[in-house]
């Protein structure tokens, strides 16, 4: 068992800015038609030059970090995506189909999964672990089982990211109608931070798991993106509850990552 | 910290398997070879796997074809390691044993073939719609299939540290008690992307690569795929070698260049050592990442000489290999690994003058001799740092 405290939350969509409007767009169903992304830790010099993929992710993390109170290159973190940045893969790939192939070299370094944590421990002077990471449909929920097993084991605060976007054309067979989704948990060890929003007791169990549902009144397209698939976590920690919300995931085909919440004051 | 390794392969163009692989570093016989990639004219030298070529998934897997996997099937059928996978799913149980790869690049090569044949309305004709080949957790997906291990999988891409990271990942999945052994491994593959792309920001030497050379020109890209098997130290166990190490870290200075002063670099080192509970001047050897670039060379012998001294001995493999990128990490694992079996320390390929920059002195000679504490180093884009340290189990 790794027991944690969600500290921070951090989410992003063309249909939501930031954990308040998510919260406010499920109780209510509305969503605004699009929402602009200019996360401030990025110099708008680097901003030109960092990819939307790169923006959502830091936008997120710095959400998180800030609704925890925490400094944000304290965390260790782990990024997460099933289809990494498909813009840029998109990009790169139409331009080796060409003749000549004239590769951008910005373009070429923003490629790496990794871009996004990089700019990340720029942006914020961290010299603290980054990982990125990709396990498909389990996307999200292995990178749970990461953070976790990093938390317990480096006692160390982790800042988790998941996010997939919108595929171009070539990719759409795959993730077919996906809208673009990004959210970061801040988690940190049982009463390391003073603000927690949820406590959460994480175990294993060698049963099949589904995904939880979508909460619903979700904003179309996420049913498409596996990052999204971590939404019932995000809404069962921002939102009131008595008692303790139990929910599953699966982690491995006949394995399942059970998190039992409950508000840190009990 | 100490977990057994009990099982370890690799095939780069140094050799396909272990056996072949001693072979070229005894010989000090090079695998580079001036660039001949299909449909690729950059006049550069590569690490090309000449056996991928004859390699062919089994049909089970055939949805999953491409040049990656090819050569992440080609090299898991070495050196035992597939019944040596056998044995530890009958201890173990299938479902408890975790697959963790590392790779920059994935089945790349195969979406860039794709994207040469889009249709007309920009999609990927049907032979190439292969939603688990185009995304980076293809080796991990294919290597857990033929493997049969349905414990938790991951696949870790942080450029050419990845495959150094999943030994991390795996030591501390087997700490919580996630798993009880963790198939660790890492594939990449020449593809167009990494080649044109590191030539884009000048990097890649027109020839064979020089680590530590005075006159080095850039890196070699090559290919590489690895495999080992970590599981919870036991005593009295047969293991020889064991992970005692590992530190992470990041640079938090620029995209793809690293920290004049290493600083990352120095973090992960001093991370490794202190969780192996080591002095520095006990690692007696140290697989250098040395890609050949005028940067991470110089910054590198940096590192090395403000922590260690001269009886540590530290070489570049590269000059065998070319600079496999996500699979440097496992396949230079597994040199170190194999240089404390064996008792053959390599020394560096292709570098005739040492740069007279260099604070440290870097080994260029092939040696023989005991190793009982060895460490690797992985550094990648966006400053993302790995160092790993292996411990000999003798008397």
């Amino acid at each position: 068992m790794i027991e944690f405290d969600i500290c921070g939350i951090g989410a992003w969509s063309e249909r939501f800015a930031n954990a308040e409007e998510l919260v406010a767009g499920l109780e209510s169903g509305l969503w605004p038609d699009s929402v602009s992304l200019q996360p401030e830790l990025i110099p708008p010099r680097e901003r030109r030059r960092a990819p939307q993929f790169v923006k959502m992710a830091v936008e997120v993390m710095q959400q998180a970090c800030r609704m925890a109170g925490m400094e944000p290159n304290r965390p260790a973190t782990v990024f997460a995506s099933q289809m990494s940045d498909m813009e840029t893969t998109d990009n790169i790939c139409r331009v080796l189909a060409e003749s000549p192939r004239l590769v951008s070299p910005t373009r070429f370094h923003n490629s790496v999964h990794n871009a996004a944590v990089g700019y990340w421990s720029i942006a914020t002077a961290s010299h603290a672990p980054a990982n990125a990471i990709a396990a498909f449909e389990l996307s999200s929920s292995i990178a749970l089982l990461e953070a976790a097993a990093q938390l317990a084991v480096e006692r160390t605060p982790v800042l988790v990211v998941v996010q997939d976007a919108a595929p171009p054309v070539p990719f759409e067979y795959i993730c077919p109608g996906a809208a673009t989704f990004a959210a970061a948990l801040l988690i940190a060890p049982p009463g390391a931070s003073a603000r927690a929003l949820v406590r959460c007791r994480l175990t294993t169990s060698p049963t099949e798991a589904d995904w939880p549902d979508l909460p619903p009144r979700s904003p179309d397209g996420l049913a498409g993106n596996a990052s999204a698939r971590i939404l019932p976590l995000l809404a069962a920690a921002l939102t009131p509850f008595s008692g303790e919300v139990n929910l599953s995931f699966p982690v491995a085909p006949r394995l399942s990552l059970q998190l039992r919440l409950q508000r840190e004051t009990c | 910290m100490r977990f057994s390794i009990s099982g370890y392969t690799a095939t780069s163009a140094a050799g396909v398997g272990l056996s072949e692989l001693r072979q070229a570093l005894a010989g000090r016989r090079s695998g580079l070879r001036e660039n001949d990639l299909e449909n690729c004219d950059l006049g550069t030298w590569i690490g090309r796997v000449e056996q991928i070529n004859s390699t062919e998934l089994p049909s089970e897997v055939a949805h999953l074809d491409g040049r990656n996997n090819r050569l992440a099937w080609l090299a898991l059928q070495q050196d035992g390691l597939l019944d040596a996978l056998v044995r530890c799913v009958e201890k173990f149980g299938t479902h408890r044993i975790g697959t963790i790869m590392g790779t920059s690049t994935s089945s790349i090569g195969r979406t860039e073939e794709a994207y040469r044949r889009l249709d007309e309305s920009g999609r990927m004709p049907p032979e190439y719609r292969q939603p688990e080949v185009h995304n980076l957790h293809s080796p991990s997906i294919l290597v857990a299939q033929l493997a049969g291990l349905s414990g938790p999988s991951m696949t870790i891409s942080t450029a050419c540290s990845s495959s150094a990271k999943v030994f991390s990942a795996a030591a501390r999945w087997l700490q919580c008690g996630l798993v009880d052994a963790v198939l660790v491994g890492g594939a990449d593959s020449l593809c167009l992307s990494t080649l044109y792309g590191f030539n884009s920001l000048e990097l890649v030497s027109s020839e064979p690569c020089r680590p530590f050379d005075v006159n080095r020109r850039g890196i070699n890209i090559g290919e590489a795929a690895g495999y080992a098997i970590i599981t919870r130290f036991e005593a009295g166990s047969e293991a020889t070698l064991a992970l005692i190490g590992y530190g992470e870290s990041s640079d938090a200075y620029h995209m793809s260049h690293p920290h004049p002063d290493g600083l990352g670099a120095l973090a992960a080192v001093d991370a490794a050592l202190a969780r192996a509970g080591l002095a520095a001047d006990e690692v007696e050897y140290i697989n250098l990442h040395g890609t050949a670039s005028r940067a991470n060379d110089l910054v590198e012998t940096r590192v090395l000489a403000s922590r260690f001294g001269a009886e540590t001995r530290a070489s570049s493999t590269k000059g065998w290999t070319g600079h496999t990128l996500g699979a440097a990490g496992i396949l230079e694992a597994v040199i170190t690994l194999d240089a404390m079996q064996t008792g053959l320390i390599p020394g560096t390929l292709n570098c005739l003058t040492v740069d007279p920059d260099f604070e440290f002195p870097v080994q260029l000679e092939n040696r023989h001799g005991r190793v009982k504490y060895a460490m690797s180093n992985s550094f990648g884009f966006g400053g993302n740092n790995a160092a790993l340290v292996f411990e000999a189990l003798r008397d």
